[in-house]
C-alpha cells in the first residue's frame, strides 16, 4: 500500500500515461513516405520495418477492401471458412455448377490472398480441368480465359511472387500453342468470339482483360516472363519458389522461340528469319548470359566463353574440369544446346527455303492440283504442281541437310522429310502411278519404317477437307 | 440442375404421419399413466383421469380472442427484443453485395444464377438465427422473469399460450421475410446487368420418365457411366442403336405453345410443342473442326410404338431376346416360330433356362396381355388372351421354383404345362399375325438434328419446337398405313373408280386432299393400273378392291416390299401427321434421343429433357421459394417453443439448432445409411477399425464373439437412429424452391410447395399438442 492519496495517484498514472506515449508513438506512428524515392521516414518504426521487410499488406500487392471485411466479420474463423469453400468448390466442381464455383473460388481468394497454392491451384483448375469440361471450343475459350485472369489476378494481390508471373504466361504459352484446341485458341486469342468484344460489324477484337495489344499469344507470354524474371531480380532472393530456377528463367527467351516455331507451321514466312533470330539472341545472349547456382551454391552460366569458365572455376573455388561439368550437366538438363542448335538452323535462309517449298506443296494438294495435268503444248500427261514442288521440297531437304547433318537428324526434321515422302506418294496413288524405285528421300524413308503408321495419321489429319478436282 | 425431382404422394405420407402419430400419442399416454402411478400410487389413476380429462377440456374450449390476445403480445415483444434488427444487417449485405457478385465480364446465365442464389440464401440465413433464438428463449425466459405467471393466472389456457406464441413469432418471420423478400426483389431487378435480366424468367417444365436402349438395342435401365465421379448423368453412345427415351404423361392441348422462330424477315410464328435439353456432351475423340465448333449432335424422335410398349419387357434374358426382337420388329410369324422354338426348349432342356429367364418371360407375357387389353381392340382380345393364360401358367411355374429354392424341396415344375401354353400361344400369334401388324402400327417421325449447346441454360440451340403439324419422309411400313387408310376410306365413298377403270382425277385427289407430291401420286396410280391390268386389283360395285381378299394395309406393304413404290421425289414420301393426333397416345408422348456423332457420348438424367410451357414470371417462381422458407421458419418456431416448454433456453436452442443440422444437412446421409446405400460398417465397428488402423475390406481384428456383440449393438444404434430418423424433419424440402429458381426453373407445386406445407402441418399439430400438455402439467419455476 502507498501513502499517496487519491489526487496523487491520479497524477502518477497520468505521467506515466505521458511517458508511455513516448515509446507508443515511436512504434506504432504510421509512415511518413518520401514521394521521391518511396523511402519511408519519420516516427513509426514498426511501419518502417514493415515496409523495408514487405510485410505489409500494401507491399505485397494490392489491397482489396472486401477480403480485409470478410476476414474480420468471420471474427477469427477464416481457417474453418476456407477449408469449408474449398470442399464446397470441389462439390460445385463435381456438379457441374460453374457459377457457385466461380463465386467459391472468388469467395476463398478474398480469404486467403496471399495463399500462393490457392491461386496456382484454382488457376490452373479453371483454365484446364473446367474449360475441358465444357464442349465447345468458344466455351471452353471463355474458361481458360476466367484461369488466365484469376491468375492476373493473383499477380495484382501478390506481386512479390515471381512465380505467379510465370504462371500466368505458363498459361497462356501451353493453352494457345500446344493444346488439342489451338488451333481456335490462337485465332480466339487475337479475335475473340464473344460478340461484346467486337470492335465494327463483323470484325471481332481481343478480350482486353488478356491480351490489351492484340497480339500474338506467345508474345503476350513472353511479356508475362519479362514480367515474372524481373521480379525475380527484384526480390533479392536467388532462386524461385515454387520451380527450378534454370527453368524459370528461360521463359521470354522459350516464347520467342515458341513464336518463331509457330509462325513457321502457320506459314508466315515473311518474318520467319527475323522472329528465329531474335529467339536465338535472346535464347543465347539473355537466358545464355545469367548466373545460376548449381548444386552446392556453385555459379555457372549456361554460355559461357573459355575465359567466363575459368572465372567462374576460381570464383566457386573448383577446377576448372569441375565448373566444365557443372556447365554440362545443366547444360544437358535444359537442353541448352538442341534450342540453340535448332534456332541456328532455323534462321538460316535454307531452312527457311524448305520449310516454304513444303507448305506450298502442301497447299497445292490441299487446292486439288494433285492431280496429273495435260500440258496443252505436247498433249502428254505430266506431274501435277503439287508433286513438282514435293520433289523440290526433297531436294530443299537434302541441301538444308548437308549444312545442318547432326540437326537434322533430329525427329522434327526426320518427321518433316517423312510427310514429305507421304505427301508424294498419296499423289502418286491418286493418279493411280507405282511409287518409282529411287527417288531422294528413299533411303530416308526405309530406315524410318516404324515411323509409316505415325507418319500416315498425320497427313490425315492434315489433309481433312482437302479440295477433290 | 443438380438433382431429380421426387414425386410427392400426400395420400401415402398422410397415412405414415397418422400411424406414427398415433403410435407417439399411445406410447405418450401409456408412460404418463405409468408414471402417474409410479408416483402416486392408486391415486394416481385418478390424478391421470383428471388431467387427462382437464387437457382435453381445454383443447375443446380454445378462444379465439384470447389466443389473438397473445399473438399480440408476442409481436410486440419480439419487436422488443430488436427482432428487426436482422434488417440492418441485410441491407448491409445488399450493399456490399455488389462488391462479391457483379462482374459485367461474367456470362448473363452465370449472373442471374449467382444472384438469385446469394438473394434467397441470405435471405434464409439472416431470418434464421433471429426465429431460432426467440424461439427457444422466449418462454424460458418468460418464466425466469414471472412474466408467464401474470398470463397464467388469467383464463388463459397453456395451449393458448403456445398457441398465442407460435403465431406471433410466426408472424413476425414472416413480415420480416416479405419486407426482405420485396426488396430483395427491387434490388435483383436493378442489380443484374442489363444483358442479364431478360434471363430472370421461370421456365415451367413438364418432365416425363426416361429410360434407355444400350448399343444393341435392348432395353435398360441406365446408360453408359463414361467415367464421371457423379453418377446424376448417364450417357448413350453416339451413332449407335443406343437411345434415351422419354415418355411424357398429360400431352394436351394445353402443352401446345405460340412461338416465334427467327428473326427479322424469316420470323415466322409456329404453334407446337416446345422441348428444351440440358445434355451433357462426352468425346472421345476430339471431332472435326465443324463438330468442335459447333457442338456435339442430337436428334429426337417422335414415336408411337405400341409394339416396343407391349413386347419391350420380353428382351430381359439372352433366351428371349429372338421372340422379343421379332416381335418388337412387327415380324409375328418370325416371332410365332422363335416362341415355339422357346417351347421346346422349355420342354426337353428347361434346365437351359435360368429362373431369371422364367420370370422374365412370365412378366413380359403378363405386360404384352395387359397393353393389348388396353389398346381394348375386338381383334386382338384372341391373341390377349393367349397372353394372359401363358403368363398364368408361367406364375404357377415361378411359384415351384421359388419354393423349392426358398426350402430346397425338389417337387417338379410345370415344365410342360407352359410349353404347352407357349405353343399355344405361338400359334395364336400366328394365325392373327396380320391382324396384330396392322393393330399395332409404329410411327416415327424423326425431327432434324441439332447441336446441343451445353451448359447453356435456355439457349435456343437446345430449344426445339416441335409443329403441330408435322411433314416428314415416310418409312415403308408409315407409308403403307398411310395409302392404306386413304385408300379405305376412298373406296368405300367409291372415290377410286370411274366406270370400269381407276379415275382420273385420282392423282389430283391424292395431291389436294392427301397432300402426296405431283411426282409420288402420278406414281402411284401408274403402279394401281399396272396392277388393275395383271389382276391383282378388281373393280366390283363401283368399287376398287384387292382380288384375293388381302387389306389394303397387306397390298400396299407388299407393293412397297417388292420396291414398286420407290418415290421419285429427291425428298422421300412426305406425308403429315399430327402430334396430338396422331403421336400422342392416352396423354403419352414418347421422345426418344439419339446422339449421332461417332465416338461421341449424350449425358442425360431425367430431368435434362422436359417441355417448356409458357414462361411464368420470375416473381411467380421467387414468391414460391419465399413461401417454402417462410414454411421452413415457423417449423423451426415451432420445435423451438416446443421444446421450450419443458426446458431452459439453452437447452431447447442446442435440440432445435440439432434438429435443424441434421435435418438440413445429414438428413440424405441418415436415409442412404438406413437403407444399406452408403458404404461402411456401423457406428462402434467403425470407431474399432479406426483405432485398429484397419478398413471394412479387411474387417475387424477381434474374436467372433465381440464382432458379434459389435454388430449387435450397431444394430441397436441404427434402431435409435431408424426412430430419430422418423423424428427429425427433412429440412432440405424447403430448400428445394429455392434450387429450381436458382436454376431459372418455376417451382412445381405438387413436387415443392406441397411436401413443404405437408412436413409443417404434420410437425405442427402433435407439437402443439405436445407443448400445451408439457405447459400444463409443468411447474412454472426456472430451476
Amino acid at each position: 500500500m502507498t501513502n499517496l492519496n487519491s489526487r496523487q495517484r491520479k497524477m502518477s498514472y497520468g505521467i506515466g500515461i505521458i511517458l508511455l506515449l513516448g515509446p507508443i508513438v515511436y512504434l506504432g506512428f504510421p509512415a511518413e513516405q518520401n514521394a521521391a524515392d518511396s523511402s519511408s521516414g519519420g516516427l513509426g518504426k514498426l511501419a518502417q520495418m514493415r515496409q523495408q521487410y514487405d510485410l505489409g499488406e500494401a507491399t505485397l500487392g494490392k489491397v482489396d477492401p472486401s477480403s480485409s471485411a470478410m476476414n474480420l466479420v468471420l471474427l477469427g474463423l477464416r481457417g474453418p471458412a476456407a477449408s469449408v469453400l474449398h470442399l464446397k468448390a470441389i462439390e460445385y466442381q463435381e456438379k457441374k455448377q460453374w457459377a457457385k464455383l466461380k463465386t467459391t473460388v472468388d469467395s476463398i481468394i478474398l480469404l486467403q490472398p496471399h495463399y500462393v497454392q490457392i491461386w496456382k491451384f484454382q488457376g490452373w483448375n479453371l483454365a484446364y480441368n473446367v474449360s475441358r469440361e465444357w464442349d465447345k471450343v468458344d466455351d471452353r475459350f471463355y474458361w481458360v480465359k476466367e484461369g488466365i485472369k484469376f491468375l492476373k489476378l493473383g499477380t495484382d494481390r501478390n506481386q512479390t511472387i515471381p512465380i505467379l508471373f510465370h504462371n500466368v504466361g505458363e498459361v497462356i504459352s501451353s493453352k494457345m500453342g500446344i493444346s488439342d484446341e489451338k488451333k481456335f485458341f490462337r485465332v480466339f486469342f487475337t479475335q475473340d468470339p464473344d460478340p461484346k468484344f467486337e470492335v465494327s460489324p463483323g470484325q471481332r477484337g481481343p478480350d482486353p482483360a488478356i491480351n490489351e495489344e492484340g497480339k500474338d499469344s506467345y508474345l503476350v507470354a513472353h511479356d508475362w516472363f519479362v514480367k515474372a524474371n524481373e521480379k525475380d531480380d527484384n526480390d533479392d532472393l536467388i532462386g524461385v519458389k515454387g520451380m527450378t530456377h534454370v527453368f524459370f528463367r528461360q521463359g521470354p527467351a522459350k516464347s520467342l522461340i515458341n513464336y518463331a516455331e509457330m509462325r513457321t507451321k502457320e506459314g508466315a514466312f515473311g518474318e520467319h528469319i527475323a522472329a528465329w533470330e531474335a529467339g536465338f539472341k535472346s535464347w543465347m545472349e539473355d537466358y545464355g548470359r545469367e548466373e545460376f547456382l548449381g548444386l552446392d551454391d556453385k555459379v555457372y552460366t549456361l554460355a559461357p566463353s573459355e575465359e567466363e569458365l575459368k572465372q567462374q572455376a576460381e570464383r566457386n573455388g573448383i577446377t576448372l574440369m569441375a565448373q566444365r561439368k557443372l556447365w554440362e550437366s545443366n547444360v544437358k538438363m535444359v537442353n541448352f544446346d538442341f534450342w540453340r542448335r535448332y534456332a541456328s538452323a532455323e534462321m538460316a535462309p535454307v531452312t527457311l527455303t524448305l520449310h516454304k517449298t513444303f507448305f506450298d506443296a502442301k497447299q497445292l494438294y490441299m487446292q486439288g492440283k494433285g492431280f496429273d495435268r495435260l500440258d496443252p503444248a505436247s498433249g502428254m500427261t505430266v506431274a501435277s504442281e503439287a508433286q513438282v514442288k514435293l520433289e523440290e521440297a526433297m531436294q530443299r531437304w537434302l541441301e538444308a541437310k548437308q549444312e545442318f547433318s547432326t540437326m537434322y537428324e533430329d525427329s522434327r526434321y526426320v518427321d518433316e522429310a517423312l510427310l514429305i515422302v507421304q505427301y508424294w506418294q498419296a499423289i502418286h496413288q491418286q493418279n493411280a502411278r507405282p511409287i518409282p524405285d529411287d527417288y531422294p528421300l528413299k533411303s530416308l524413308w526405309v530406315e524410318n519404317s516404324g515411323k509409316h503408321l505415325e507418319t500416315e495419321r498425320e497427313f490425315q489429319r492434315e489433309t481433312r477437307g482437302r479440295k477433290l478436282q | 440442375m443438380d438433382f431429380d425431382i421426387r414425386p410427392y404422394s400426400l395420400s401415402s405420407a398422410a397415412t405414415s404421419w397418422m400411424m406414427l402419430v398415433g403410435i407417439l400419442t399411445l406410447i405418450s399416454v401409456g408412460l404418463s399413466f405409468v408414471l402417474s402411478l409410479a408416483r402416486n400410487g392408486g391415486s394416481g389413476v385418478a390424478i391421470f383421469t383428471k388431467g387427462l380429462g382437464s387437457y382435453l377440456g381445454d383443447l375443446f374450449s380454445l378462444s379465439p380472442g384470447r389466443i389473438y390476445a397473445l399473438t399480440k403480445l408476442t409481436l410486440l415483444e419480439a419487436i422488443r427484443r430488436k427482432a428487426l434488427l436482422v434488417f440492418v444487417v441485410f441491407a448491409v449485405l445488399l450493399m456490399f453485395a455488389g462488391w462479391f457478385l457483379t462482374d459485367t465480364n461474367s456470362r448473363p446465365e452465370l449472373q442471374v444464377s449467382i444472384h438469385v442464389t446469394f438473394l434467397l440464401t441470405a435471405i434464409a440465413w439472416l431470418i434464421l438465427p433471429a426465429v431460432i433464438f426467440l424461439s427457444c428463449w422466449a418462454l424460458p425466459e418468460d418464466i425466469r422473469i414471472r412474466s408467464l405467471h401474470t398470463v397464467v393466472t388469467k383464463p388463459a389456457r397453456r395451449l393458448e399460450i403456445v398457441i398465442g406464441r407460435m403465431a406471433g413469432m410466426g408472424i413476425v418471420s414472416c413480415l420480416v421475410l416479405v419486407v426482405m423478400g420485396v426488396i430483395g426483389a427491387v434490388w435483383i431487378y436493378r442489380k443484374l446487368p442489363e444483358n442479364s435480366r431478360s434471363q430472370l424468367t421461370c421456365r415451367v417444365p413438364v418432365f416425363g420418365q426416361l429410360y434407355f436402349f444400350d448399343a444393341d438395342g435392348q432395353p435398360a435401365a441406365t446408360g453408359i457411366n463414361v467415367g464421371d465421379t457423379w453418377m446424376y448423368r448417364s450417357h448413350i453412345a453416339g451413332n449407335s442403336r443406343a437411345r434415351a427415351v422419354w415418355m411424357f404423361r398429360d400431352v394436351n392441348e394445353s402443352s401446345i405453345v405460340t412461338e416465334t422462330i427467327g428473326t427479322g424477315d424469316e420470323a415466322k410464328t409456329v404453334e407446337g410443342l416446345k422441348l428444351e435439353c440440358r445434355f451433357e456432351a462426352f468425346r472421345t475423340v476430339k471431332g472435326s473442326e465443324k463438330s468442335v465448333l459447333q457442338g456435339v449432335q442430337a436428334q429426337y424422335t417422335l414415336s408411337s410404338n405400341p409394339r416396343e410398349e407391349a413386347f419391350g419387357m420380353l428382351s430381359q434374358g439372352e433366351a428371349l431376346r429372338p421372340v422379343a426382337d421379332a416381335l418388337r420388329d412387327g415380324q409375328f410369324r418370325n416371332g410365332s416360330e422363335r416362341l415355339k422354338e422357346l417351347a421346346t426348349r422349355v420342354r426337353t432342356t428347361p434346365d437351359e433356362l435360368r429362373p431369371a429367364d422364367y420370370l422374365g418371360l412370365q412378366n413380359g407375357l403378363a405386360v404384352a396381355g395387359a397393353i393389348l387389353k388396353e389398346l381394348k381392340l375386338s381383334a386382338l382380345t384372341p391373341v390377349q388372351e393367349k397372353f394372359d393364360s401363358a403368363s398364368n401358367s408361367g406364375i404357377a411355374l415361378i411359384r415351384v421354383l421359388q419354393a423349392n429354392n426358398a426350402t430346397g424341396a425338389t417337387d417338379k415344375p410345370p415344365y410342360a404345362e407352359f410349353a404347352e401354353s407357349l405353343e399355344t400361344l405361338a400359334g395364336g400369334i400366328l394365325e392373327n399375325a396380320d391382324v396384330l401388324h396392322e393393330s399395332l402400327p409404329k410411327l416415327e417421325v424423326p425431327l432434324p438434328a441439332f447441336h446441343i449447346s451445353e451448359y447453356h441454360e435456355g439457349a435456343a440451340e437446345n430449344i426445339t419446337v416441335v409443329p403441330r403439324k408435322l411433314r416428314f419422309a415416310a418409312d415403308y411400313e408409315t407409308l403403307a398405313r398411310f395409302l392404306s387408310g386413304i385408300f379405305e376410306k376412298w373406296s368405300e365413298e367409291g372415290k377410286l373408280v370411274e366406270g370400269s377403270a381407276i379415275s382420273s382425277a385420282l392423282v389430283d385427289s391424292l395431291q389436294k386432299d392427301a397432300a402426296v407430291s405431283p411426282l409420288n401420286a402420278e406414281l402411284l396410280v401408274t403402279v394401281l393400273n399396272e396392277q388393275l391390268t395383271a389382276g391383282t386389283l378388281k373393280i366390283s360395285d363401283g368399287k376398287l378392291a384387292v382380288a384375293d381378299g388381302r387389306r389394303w394395309f397387306a397390298f400396299f406393304d407388299d407393293l412397297i416390299r417388292k420396291e414398286l413404290l420407290i418415290s421419285q421425289d429427291t425428298d422421300g414420301w412426305l406425308i403429315e401427321k399430327d402430334l396430338l393426333t396422331d403421336l400422342v397416345s392416352n396423354g403419352f408422348l414418347r421422345v426418344e434421343v439419339a446422339c449421332l456423332n461417332d465416338q461421341m457420348y449424350l449425358g442425360m438424367a431425367r430431368p435434362d429433357l422436359f417441355i417448356r410451357k409458357p414462361d411464368r414470371s420470375f416473381l411467380v417462381g421467387y414468391t414460391k421459394a419465399l413461401v417454402s422458407i417462410a414454411l421452413m421458419l415457423m417449423l423451426i418456431i415451432v420445435l423451438g417453443v416446443t421444446v421450450s416448454c419443458i426446458v431452459k433456453g439453452p437447452v431447447a436452442l442446442f435440440f432445435t439448432l440439432t434438429f435443424f443440422l441434421v435435418g438440413q444437412f445429414f438428413h440424405e446421409f441418415m436415409m442412404r445409411m438406413l437403407s444399406g446405400k452408403e458404404q461402411g460398417m456401423g457406428t462402434l465397428e467403425s470407431a474399432v477399425l479406426i483405432a485398429q488402423h484397419r478398413n471394412p475390406q479387411v474387417g475387424m481384428d477381434v474374436s467372433s464373439t465381440t464382432s458379434a456383440v459389435l454388430k449387435g449393438a450397431d444394430k441397436g444404434l441404427e434402431g435409435v437412429l431408424r426412430v430419430f430418423s422418423s423424428i427429425v424433419p427433412d429440412f432440405s424440402v424447403f430448400n428445394r424452391g429455392a434450387s429450381f429458381v436458382e436454376n431459372g426453373f418455376d417451382v412445381p407445386f405438387n413436387d415443392c410447395v406441397v411436401p413443404a406445407v405437408a412436413i409443417f402441418a404434420g410437425f405442427l399439430i402433435p407439437c402443439v399438442l405436445m407443448a400445451g400438455a408439457m405447459l400444463k402439467f409443468r411447474e412454472l419455476e426456472a430451476k
